[in-house]
């Protein structure tokens, strides 16, 4: 039986944690979450996680900040990183790209249940 | 203690108003997409039964919420849009070569639910025969077609009909969509495509739309190097012409002006 998979969820709306939650405590996976990008890289110590999902718009540090310290540090880079924002003008798109996110999710064009899938699929 | 004082504002000119308004309407409506995402997330874990199982009658009103969801995303979308064209934020385009045949067919997709609830027939013409390729950018393109589409459809009459097709110039394609709707009174011609403004004959049926789809339409086709036009008679129908130049790249000259000089253009 393979371990769980570990998955870090930093994101600060309430809501969207907990439809995240919901949905991926479902189909067996554990979760670390955090609300901003300081607890974020501090529970990535910790936690030593299988994905990152990502936000972009975050109180303090920006999701494009941790993304760099994510991708930038040795013991992190190979983490895959999914970006979920509502962030959708090509330049955020490709500053992304750039600073190494594996995926970009903009929110408003996915189900959910097309979210989840892509997370399962990331960690196939 | 301290004591806060404070000056009073200075009024600013109207073009740096019009700026800060722009500004505002895109942050308020970026703040909007969270809560729009979160809910629309919510409503769907309901209808897929993650949280047990509904009956047919809650299941209706549970899709219902969700069309309403979708409204205010859309609205929250033009509005987004819309202050690109005089707010800090342009429209801009990142052009690729792309198939415009797709584009439509995949809006006709999306819209195929609404025009059989309307009884309105659409006719592609591009399924059969395709335009060649042109340098566009895709998702802008899609929103302009979809805008003048989702019209014809729209403000149709029930057994009538939506046509869609193209004319191959030589340096341009012109693209139609014929309807058999309402039309539009000639009065309201050079205002149909001004920010809010819905034809008169529109407000008189009551039914329902932001006025921003056609403002929209226009800026994106002029900022691709197109031009928009209509043909229309009184309660019969409007044939909506755009045309695409082939094989150019973005002409950046519509980007930023002010549309209301640019009404005058359309004949």
């Amino acid at each position: 039986m393979p371990d769980k998979k570990t998955i870090l969820i930093i994101e600060d709306d309430r809501f969207l944690s907990k439809i995240y939650s919901a949905k991926l405590e479902k189909e067996g996976y554990n979760l670390a979450l955090a609300v901003d990008g300081e607890e974020g890289l501090r529970k990535l110590a910790e936690s030593k996680p299988d994905l990152i999902l990502l936000d972009l718009i975050l109180p303090g540090m920006s999701g494009f900040e941790v993304l760099d310290k994510i991708k930038s540090s040795s013991k992190t880079r190979k983490i895959p990183v999914i970006i979920l924002s509502n962030l959708g003008q090509d330049e955020d798109i490709q500053k992304g790209q750039e600073l190494g996110a594996d995926d970009y999710l903009v929110k408003t064009d996915f189900s959910i249940s097309e979210v989840i899938n892509k997370i399962k699929s990331a960690l196939a | 203690m301290y004591v806060c004082s404070t000056k009073p504002t200075k009024p600013k000119k109207k073009k740096d108003l019009d700026k800060l308004t722009s500004d505002f309407v895109a942050i308020v409506s970026h703040q909007l997409r969270a809560p729009l995402t979160a809910s629309r997330w919510f409503l769907e874990m309901l209808m897929e039964g993650d949280v047990g199982k509904f009956t047919e009658k809650q299941l209706d009103i549970l899709r219902e919420i969700y069309d309403i969801n979708e409204r205010m995303t859309s609205l929250v979308n033009d509005l987004l849009d819309a202050t690109k064209v005089d707010g800090s934020w342009k429209i801009k385009l990142t052009p690729r070569p792309a198939q415009i045949a797709d584009i439509f067919k995949n809006i006709v997709k999306l819209l195929t639910p609404l025009a059989k609830a309307k009884n309105v027939r659409i006719v592609n013409r591009l399924k059969d025969k395709k335009p060649p390729k042109l340098k566009i950018d895709q998702s802008k393109i899609e929103h302009a077609i979809s805008n003048i589409v989702d019209n014809a459809v729209r403000y149709n009459k029930s057994g009538g009909r939506v046509e869609i097709n193209f004319e191959k110039k030589k340096d341009k394609i012109i693209f139609s969509v014929h309807d058999t709707g309402i039309g539009i009174p000639e009065k309201d011609c050079p205002k149909i495509f001004q920010k809010f403004f819905r034809a008169s004959n529109v407000i008189k049926a009551r039914s329902e739309g932001t006025g921003l789809g056609l403002f929209i339409a226009k800026s994106i086709i002029e900022s691709s190097g197109g031009e928009i036009w209509f043909e229309s008679v009184e309660d019969d129908g409007t044939t909506f012409n755009f045309s695409l130049p082939i094989n150019a790249g973005t002409s950046h000259k519509a980007q930023g002006t002010r549309l209301g000089k640019r009404e005058q253009a359309i004949a």
